[in-house]
C-alpha cells in the first residue's frame, strides 16, 4: 500500500508467499532453541501445557521472530517491486519499468532512489528498532 | 499439618539411569518443622534425590511421601530473563495459585529479609549471581511451601553473601514453621542451619551416617 499498489491482493499474496517459509522454519528451530532450563523450571511451578506455552515457549521465542521478520520484510519488499514492475498498474516497481520503457532516464533514477530510499527508512527507523526492542533481553544477557 | 508429623517419608528408594545405579535403598523421614540436609560428594545423586521428592522424576524402586505442598530450589538459578525479579515471584505464584495479595506480601517480608528490596524491579541479567539465587529463593516461598526443598543453595556465592542467606533460610523456617530438606556437597555450609544431616556415599548413594 505504501508503494501504491492499487489492490490490495497480490502484495498480501506475495507477502505471505515470501514471508511464511523464512518465519514457519525460524519458528521451528526457535521453538527447539528454548533453553530447557525453562521447560523444567515450568513443570516444577506445575504449568499446564497451556502455560508453558503462554509464559516460557512464546516470549522466549520473540528474539527469533523479531529477526526472521526483518529478513523476511525486506525479502517481500523486493518481490513486491519486482511483481509491480510485471503485473500491477501502479507502485514504485511499476513507474520504474513505465519510465524504462519511455526512455526517461530520470525517472529511472528518480524511482530507483526512492525505492533504495524507501526500504533503507523502513528497514533503520521501524525494523530494526523493532527487533532491537524485542531482542533486549537477550543481548543484555 | 502440625509440628511432629512427617513431613516427607522415603522408604527403600532406588533410582537407575539406564543400567547406572545412582541410589540405593535410600530410607529417611523427615518430620514437619525439621531442617535436614544431605551432603555427599559430587555427583553422588543428591540432586536427583531432591528431584524425585519434588516430583520432577519417578523412582525406580521403592516409596516416597510428601506431605505439603513443595517449593523447589533447583541447583541452577532458573529465571525468565524477559522478566523482572518481581515478575518471575509472581509468576511463580500465579501457577501454584497463589492469590496475588498472598504473593505480595510473601514478597514484602521475604525480599526485606533477604535484601532484595531495590532489585525487585530490575531483570535477571541486571542483578549478581548471589541476587538471582536469593530470588529463586523467593519464588519457591511465594508458591506458598510446607515443604521448601534446596539443591546446593549456596553455590558461587561469597562468604558473607552465604552468611546473610543461612540467616534468612533459618529466621524463614522459624517464622514460617517450613521443613526444610537442603542438599550440598559442603557440610560446612549446610551444617549451621540444620537439624540433622545425612551423608552419602558416592554412586550409588547409600546412608552412610547420620549426624544430630
Amino acid at each position: 500500500m505504501v508503494f501504491g499498489v492499487t489492490s490490495r491482493k497480490p502484495p498480501i499474496l506475495v507477502v505471505t508467499a515470501a514471508t511464511y517459509p523464512i518465519l514457519l522454519s525460524n519458528l521451528l528451530a526457535a521453538v527447539r532453541a528454548v533453553d530447557d532450563q525453562y521447560m523444567i523450571l515450568a513443570r516444577s511451578l506445575g504449568a499446564t501445557k497451556l502455560q508453558e506455552l503462554t509464559y516460557f515457549i512464546l516470549p522466549g521465542i520473540v528474539p527469533y521472530l523479531a529477526g526472521a521478520s526483518r529478513a523476511a520484510i525486506g525479502i517481500a519488499l523486493r518481490i513486491s517491486v519486482v511483481a509491480e514492475a510485471f503485473g500491477a498498474s501502479g507502485g514504485v516497481g511499476y513507474w520504474l519499468v513505465y519510465s524504462y520503457d519511455y526512455g526517461y532516464r530520470e525517472g529511472v533514477f528518480a524511482w530507483a532512489w526512492i525505492l533504495i530510499i524507501l526500504m533503507i527508512a523502513l528497514d533503520l527507523l521501524i525494523l530494526k528498532p523493532i527487533e532491537r526492542w524485542s531482542t533486549k533481553w537477550k543481548l543484555e544477557k | 499439618m502440625e509440628a511432629g508429623e512427617v513431613a516427607v517419608k522415603i522408604e527403600n528408594l532406588t533410582k537407575y539411569y539406564g543400567q547406572e545405579k545412582i541410589l540405593d535403598s535410600i530410607t529417611l523421614t523427615v518430620k514437619q518443622g525439621e531442617a535436614v540436609g544431605i551432603a555427599g560428594p559430587n555427583g553422588a545423586g543428591k540432586s536427583t534425590l531432591l528431584r524425585i521428592i519434588a516430583g520432577l522424576e519417578p523412582p525406580t524402586q521403592g516409596k516416597v511421601i510428601v506431605r505439603g505442598r513443595v517449593g523447589y530450589v533447583p541447583q541452577e538459578v532458573i529465571l525468565l530473563p524477559w522478566r523482572t525479579l518481581r515478575g518471575n515471584i509472581l509468576l511463580a505464584a500465579k501457577l501454584r495459585k497463589i492469590p496475588r495479595h498472598r504473593a505480595e506480601e510473601v514478597i514484602r517480608w521475604g525480599a526485606r529479609l533477604l535484601g532484595l528490596e531495590e532489585y525487585l524491579n530490575k531483570r535477571p541479567y541486571q542483578v549478581s549471581g548471589g541476587t538471582r539465587r536469593k530470588t529463586q529463593i523467593l519464588m519457591a516461598l511465594a508458591t506458598d511451601p510446607e515443604i521448601l526443598l534446596l539443591d546446593e543453595p549456596f553455590t558461587g556465592l561469597d562468604r558473607d553473601t552465604i552468611t546473610a542467606l543461612q540467616k534468612a533460610i533459618d529466621r524463614m523456617r522459624r517464622s514460617e514453621n517450613l521443613t526444610i530438606i537442603i542438599v550440598s556437597h559442603m557440610i560446612d555450609e549446610i551444617l549451621p542451619i540444620v537439624d540433622k544431616l545425612y551423608i552419602l556415599t558416592h554412586k550409588p548413594a547409600r546412608i552412610k551416617e547420620i549426624l544430630e
